[in-house]
C-alpha cells in the first residue's frame, strides 16, 4: 500500500501523523515534522527548541577577531527575560578571564567604573582544584584568568538575564558554563555577576580580559 | 582593531583602540597582582604546616607533653587525623 503521507509533504500537520495508515508513515512523518519540509519550521532548530519551552530566539551570530561581542537588545524589549547563549568562545590570549558589561543607551556606552559590577562564583576543574571568588569590579565578570585559548579550549556558558526591562531592580545574570583551562583541565564554573544599581539594561558588551575574542557563536533568547 | 555589534563589525577609533588597550594592560596588570598575593597566601600557609609539624614532632617527644598533644599522638598512631 502506498502511503500517502511521505516526508516530502508539505503539510505536516499532527492530524496527517495521527492518521499514517502505517508504522512506517506514521514513523516518517514524525521525522518529517521534525526535520522540516522546505521554509517550514524545524523543531530540530534552535528556534523551535526555544520556542517548545516558552523562549523566541531574538538574535544570533558567530564573531571572530574582535575585541568585543556588542549585543544591542533595544529592539527585544517585550521580552524581560533573556538567556545569552555563548558557545566554544575562544580568546586570542592565553590565561584570561571572560568579562562583560552592561549599557542603558542601546550600546552608545556601557558602565565602566570600578565598582558598577559585583560578582560571584564557583569553579571546580577535573583535577579537583576549586577557588570561590567574589567582589566588586569595573565589568561583569564569569570566571578567572584561566581560559586557554587553544581551539578546542575557550569558555561556553548560558547566562539569564532576569526582569532587563524594570529600571527598579538590579540587572544580574546567573550563568553556568565550563572552560579549559590553560593546563587543559575542564573546569565547571557557575555564579552570578551583575550591575550594582538598578537600571533597565539594553546592550551588553562581552569581552575577554586581554586581546581579542578569537572567534565564537551566540544566540539571544527572549521570554516573559 | 574592531568590535562586532550584533553581527556587524565596526572599527573602533584611535582613541577607542588606545583606551581598549590601556584598559587590557590593566586587567593583565591586576590579574598578575592577584596570582602573586595568592601565591603569598600559598606559601605562608604552606610554611605554617611545615612549621606546626616540627613544633608537634617535638612536643611528641616530650612525656610531659600537655594532654591535647599527647591525645593528637595517639590520633596519629590510629592514623589519623
Amino acid at each position: 500500500m502506498t502511503s500517502w503521507v511521505s516526508r516530502d509533504a508539505t503539510h505536516l500537520g499532527v492530524d496527517r501523523i495521527a492518521t499514517a495508515p502505517t508504522a512506517q508513515a506514521f514513523y516518517d512523518n514524525i521525522l518529517a515534522t521534525m526535520e522540516g519540509a522546505a521554509g517550514a519550521p524545524k523543531m530540530l532548530e534552535p528556534a523551535a527548541r526555544g520556542s517548545a519551552v516558552g523562549m523566541t530566539l531574538l538574535a544570533s551570530g558567530s564573531v571572530s577577531a574582535a575585541a568585543s561581542l556588542d549585543i544591542v537588545m533595544t529592539a527585544f524589549t517585550a521580552y524581560k527575560n533573556k538567556l545569552l547563549r555563548l558557545t566554544s568562545f575562544i580568546p586570542a590570549s592565553d590565561g584570561v578571564a571572560l568579562l562583560g558589561r552592561l549599557s542603558t543607551n542601546g550600546g552608545s556606552s556601557y558602565d565602566s567604573g570600578g565598582t558598577d559590577y559585583g560578582y560571584v562564583y564557583r569553579p571546580l576543574n577535573t583535577a579537583g582544584a576549586t577557588g570561590d571568588s567574589f567582589g566588586a569590579a569595573s565589568s561583569l565578570t564569569f570566571s578567572g584568568a584561566f581560559i586557554g585559548n587553544v581551539s578546542s579550549e575557550g569558555i561556553s556558558l548560558m547566562a539569564e538575564l532576569l526582569d532587563t526591562t524594570n529600571a527598579a531592580v538590579l540587572t544580574r545574570l546567573n550563568w553556568s558554563g565550563s572552560y579549559l583551562d590553560t593546563a587543559g583541565a575542564i573546569t565547571h564554573t557557575y555564579g552570578c555577576t551583575g550591575r550594582a544599581i538598578a537600571q533597565d539594561t539594553d546592550a551588553i558588551r562581552i569581552n575577554f580580559s586581554s586581546g581579542n575574542i578569537a572567534s565564537g557563536a551566540w544566540e539571544l533568547y527572549g521570554w516573559n | 582593531m574592531r568590535r562586532c555589534v550584533n553581527g556587524t563589525y565596526v572599527d573602533m577609533t584611535p582613541a577607542e583602540e588606545a583606551a581598549q588597550l590601556a584598559e587590557w594592560a590593566a586587567n593583565d596588570q591586576a590579574i598578575a597582582t592577584r596570582a602573586a598575593q595568592q601565591q603569598r597566601e600559598q606559601r605562608r600557609a604552606a610554611a605554617l604546616a611545615s612549621l606546626l609539624d616540627k613544633v608537634l614532632a617535638e612536643a611528641l617527644l616530650d612525656p610531659n607533653a600537655p594532654q591535647p598533644v599527647k591525645d593528637y599522638a595517639a590520633e596519629l598512631a590510629k592514623g589519623s587525623p
